[in-house]
Formats: C-alpha cells, sequence, structure tokens
C-alpha cells in the first residue's frame, strides 16, 4: 500500500510526526486537564493536523488515517497511564543497589542509585558522593520530589522524574560495597588516562567528547559563548561519526551492521545523553529502511526516535535536554527537507536554529548570550572538523607513542586559539535575550512552517495553517 | 509552664505537639535545633512521620539517629 506525500500530507510523509504530537499535546495536557480529556485532546488534534495536511483522500488513505489515529490514541493513553500510577516505594529503606549517575548539586553532590525498589537519588556532601557503577549498601528515608513553586521554577519532581527516579532519600548509611565495573569500570580508566596525558583543554574537550564527562571551566566558557550544545554528545557528534564510518562502508549490509554497532557504542560508552541516543535511534531507522528498501524521510525518522524516547519514558517530556535535541532535529530536518530545491537557503539554518532553541534556552537558562548567533556559524563547521582532529591528535599521548605531547600541543594550541577568538567576540558582544512574546511568535513562526512544509502541507495550506494553528506552540514552550 | 499531657507518650515526644522546651529536653538538641523543627512544622503542617525531621536544615543523618529515640508522631 503506498500512499502520494502530495496527496496524502502527513499520513504519507511523516506519519510519526503526527504520533509524537499528539503524545506531546496529551502529555502537556495531563499537568492541567484530566486523563481522558488529555488523551483524547490528543488524538483530535492529531486528526486535526493529518486533515490539514491532505489534498486528496484517495483509496488507502483512510485505514493508515485510522491506523495513526488508533495508534495515537493507545500510546498517549498507555503514556499517560504510566504517569498517573504512584510509585510504591517503603518510606524507609535498606538494600544494595548501583550508583548510575553521579554530578554536582550546588554545593552537594547528587547519585541516581539503582535499588529493587526503583530508582532514588540521594544529595550527599562532596566528600561522600561514590562514582557511577559503584555498587553500595544503604539504608535511609525516602521522600517525594519537591514541585516547583510557580510556573518557570525549576521542578525537582519532573527533573528527576525525566531521569527515571521515582523518590528522594536522605541516606542514613552508605557504603561502597564493590568499585565500578564493567562499562563504569572503562569510563574511569579512560577518564583517568586523559587528564593524565593531555594537556587541560584537549582532556577537556576530549572527556566531553568520549564520556559525556564536561568541566565546570569549559562549560562556563561555551555557555558564556552560547555554544554550549557542542559539549553535550549529541546528533552533531554522532552524525560525525556515522559520517565517517559511511566513507568506509558505502553499502549493504557491512554498512549497516558497522555503522550500528560503532554508533550505539559510542552511545553507550558516553552514557546514554538524550541528544545522543535520539541520533542514534535516528540513523538505526534510516538504516533499517535502507537495509530494506524502503524510502525514509530523516525528519520523520527525528519524530520516530523522539516518538520511542517518549514511550520509554514519558516524563521525557519534561526534561529540557530531550526537548531541545528533539526540537533542534526536527527543525533542521524539516528545514533542510523544505530547502531542498533551493539550497542557498540552507545557509539560514544556524541563525533559525538558534531562534528555534533560544526560547527554550531562555525558559530553561533564564538568557540567551546573543552572541551564540553569530559563533554558531562558525563553531558548527569548525567544531566538525575539530573534534575528529582532536581525537586524532590525543591518541599518541593516550596510547604513549612518541611525539604524543608534540601532537597533544598542536590540538590545545588550536583550542586556545578558539577560546581567544570566542571570548573576544563574547566582549564585543556581551548582550543576552531573555523569554519575550517576540521570540516566542517568531521562533513558533518559523518552526511551524518548516514542520508543515516537512509534512507534506501545501504552501498555501501552511501559510493558513500558520494564521489558525496556534497550537503549534507548544513545541516551543 | 507544664507541657501539654499529649505531647508525651511513654517517653518519647510528639512532634506535633511538642514545644521548643520540650525538644530542649533531648540531649544534643539546643535551642536553634529546636525552633528550626518548630519552623518546619508550621511551614509544612505538621510532621507525617518521625523520618521527616530529616528534611529539617540542621538535621542530618547523625542528629536524626540521636532523636528518633525520643520522638514520634501520633496519629
Amino acid at each position: 500500500m503506498s500512499l502520494s506525500r502530495t496527496e496524502n500530507g502527513s499520513v504519507a510523509a511523516a506519519p510519526a510526526f503526527a504520533l509524537l504530537f499528539s503524545l506531546c499535546l496529551s502529555i502537556h495536557f495531563s499537568s492541567e486537564a484530566p486523563f481522558a480529556v488529555s488523551a483524547v485532546g490528543g488524538v483530535l488534534f492529531c486528526t486535526v493536523w493529518m486533515l490539514l495536511g491532505v489534498r486528496k483522500i484517495t483509496h488507502n488513505f483512510l485505514p493508515v488515517f485510522f491506523l495513526i489515529l488508533f495508534l495515537s490514541f493507545v500510546f498517549s493513553s498507555t503514556s499517560l497511564f504510566r504517569m498517573r500510577s504512584v510509585p510504591t516505594m517503603p518510606d524507609t529503606i535498606e538494600t544494595e543497589g548501583q550508583v548510575l549517575l553521579d554530578r554536582d548539586w550546588g554545593m552537594q553532590s547528587a547519585m541516581l542509585i539503582k535499588t529493587r525498589y526503583g530508582k532514588i537519588v540521594a544529595y550527599v556532601p562532596r566528600s561522600q558522593c561514590l562514582p557511577a557503577g559503584s555498587a553500595v549498601s544503604l539504608r535511609g528515608a525516602t521522600f517525594d520530589f519537591k514541585r516547583a513553586e510557580r510556573k518557570g521554577a525549576f521542578d525537582e519532581f519532573l527533573f528527576w522524574h525525566a531521569k527515571g527516579a521515582q523518590k528522594k532519600t536522605v541516606l542514613l548509611y552508605l557504603k561502597s560495597v564493590a568499585p565500578s565495573s564493567g562499562l563504569y569500570k572503562w569510563q574511569a580508566l579512560l577518564r583517568e588516562r586523559i587528564g593524565d596525558s593531555l594537556p587541560p583543554r584537549m582532556a577537556g574537550y576530549l572527556s566531553a567528547l568520549t564520556i559525556g564527562v564536561r568541566t565546570a571551566e569549559l562549560d562556563e566558557l561555551h555557555r558564556r559563548a552560547g555554544t554550549v550544545h557542542l559539549l553535550a554528545v549529541s546528533g552533531f557528534h554522532v552524525a560525525i561519526l556515522a559520517g565517517l564510518c559511511s566513507l568506509f562502508f558505502r553499502r549493504g549490509r557491512a554498512r549497516f551492521f558497522m555503522i550500528s554497532t560503532v554508533v550505539w557504542a559510542y552511545v553507550l560508552f558516553a552514557g546514554l545523553p538524550v541528544g545522543g541516543v535520539r541520533a542514534a535511534l535516528m540513523i538505526q531507522i534510516c538504516l533499517f529502511a535502507a537495509l530494506l528498501g524502503k524510502p525514509s524521510s530523516v525528519f520523520n525518522g527525528v519524530s520516530a526516535a523522539g516518538l520511542l524516547m517518549l514511550l520509554y519514558n514519558p516524563w521525557s517530556y519534561f526534561d529540557v535536554g530531550w526537548r531541545l535535541s528533539v526540537l533542534a532535529a526536527l527543525f533542521l530536518c524539516a528545514f533542510s527537507q523544505a530547502a531542498k530545491r533551493q539550497r542557498l537557503f540552507l545557509l539560514f539554518a544556524s541563525p533559525l536554529l538558534w531562534f528555534v532553541t533560544a526560547l527554550q534556552s531562555a525558559v530553561a537558562f533564564r538568557s540567551v548570550p546573543v552572541v551564540g548567533l553569530l559563533l554558531n556559524l562558525i563553531a558548527v563547521p569548525l567544531f566538525a572538523f575539530l573534534f575528529p582532529a582532536i581525537l586524532l591528535l590525543a591518541l599518541p599521548a593516550l596510547t604513549g607513542l612518541p611525539l604524543g605531547t608534540f601532537f597533544a600541543g598542536t590540538g590545545e594550541y588550536f583550542l586556545e586559539a578558539w577560546e581567544i577568538f570566542s571570548e573576544l567576540l563574547v566582549r564585543l558582544l556581551p548582550y543576552s535575550i531573555g523569554h519575550s512574546a517576540w521570540l516566542f511568535l517568531f521562533t513558533a513562526v518559523i518552526f511551524s512552517f518548516a514542520v508543515m512544509r516537512a509534512s507534506g502541507f501545501s504552501r498555501q495550506r501552511t501559510v493558513a495553517a500558520l494564521l489558525i494553528l496556534p497550537f503549534t506552540l507548544f513545541f516551543i514552550l | 509552664m507544664r507541657s501539654d499531657p499529649y505531647v508525651k507518650t511513654g517517653e518519647r515526644i510528639d512532634l506535633n505537639r511538642c514545644t521548643a522546651k520540650d525538644l530542649e529536653e533531648i540531649p544534643g538538641i539546643g535551642p536553634k535545633t529546636a525552633q528550626l523543627i518548630l519552623q518546619y512544622r508550621e511551614k509544612e503542617g505538621g510532621f507525617r512521620r518521625v523520618e521527616d525531621l530529616l528534611l529539617v536544615s540542621g538535621i542530618g543523618p547523625k542528629k536524626f539517629e540521636l532523636l528518633k529515640e525520643h520522638v514520634l508522631v501520633a496519629n
């Protein structure tokens, strides 16, 4: 059964986006509306979305249309049901577990620990924090997470639920019963090796690239420059890796298996970061389609990846990392698809992407540095070259080969030059913007335009829909 | 001034009824900690269980272990 993109709109062009759209809406509504209203509301909007894009109802349109609606209802209702179910965890626990994540938390450290009762979070003094991978024995009292006191404020409940945690625990006793093992052990070893054998900038970038560990200094530097996304393992890094792999394996099963293995191994080693998982899923979907000889659209692939992540953990919707990653990838894929015939428009992709993500970033981080608009134009293509270069220049020092210091020093020199340049621009353009109605409107219009075009809407319908469909704005909020 | 007869059940002090003075009778609890406990009670509308003491700023695991033997939360 084949559908025409021009006749059947989003049903043919991007069915996964319709499903993702309805599920996001259902979850979004659920914080204000009752369960049934939220689930049905999402399905209704999915219906409107698909009908708006269709130009002609062909004989094979209706079965697919109803299948999408059915899936939309099943996905929404099961996700909302899971979100509403109250975790059953005793008030006090005495158990063993494994530290899955450790990170700075203000003056303290936070540990995400997997136990037989579910995942818990414990805030401990930095000196007592145990590294990820450690097996622990613990005793403590469990508590509910705090909700945000006002709209837009930090919500501990949503933040940790998006990471799979059910309760927070005040520990009365904590003891490491076994050091990090398996993958965690390798991560720790690489981290140590990087720290011992490379100069600071090379070490900082390589740690961020390989194991997803960012130093505070590097984080701050990129935050000021509005390029912090370069440090988080994301679609950018996974795409570079997949691109390099595809140079050696151009077609066939070998290409499928090699790219899949390398990409997933990398994402796993980097600690399964949201952006990396999203990109790996998207690449996997496209590789599957290529292997089966089926046509695929990267826009639909991104939507399917975002949808799978939400189905796995519906709370991801509230994770700023998930939102920024999916939003950016959806826009880039939609925009490049829309600008396929006029490639000159692709030059605008970076600044427009800045606007699309600026609002979400401004809501999450209070403000966004304007210099990022300019710096990203240079930084993204530059780092697409620099990241593989850093890896190559670091290898001799990491493996103890001769001239290791020279190569690592060369890399350090390039990174220092970048640091000086970006700091100079930051000083020249020390402005930042916050959340505003104008930014909201502009972002909504460009994002909606791109996704509507990628979903098979005609130009006229896109313009008309932009006027009557303000609900697409939810993606940016 | 004498404490409310409902404050103490057996040898333990009810966290939802006690005064600062009652709390200060517990070894290791000074006026400052007692005040913090009462402030928490006022802000949160009472204690649900003894472990809630761990949410009071200034009460860590060590102080809690000391306190829990002397307090209770009556239904």
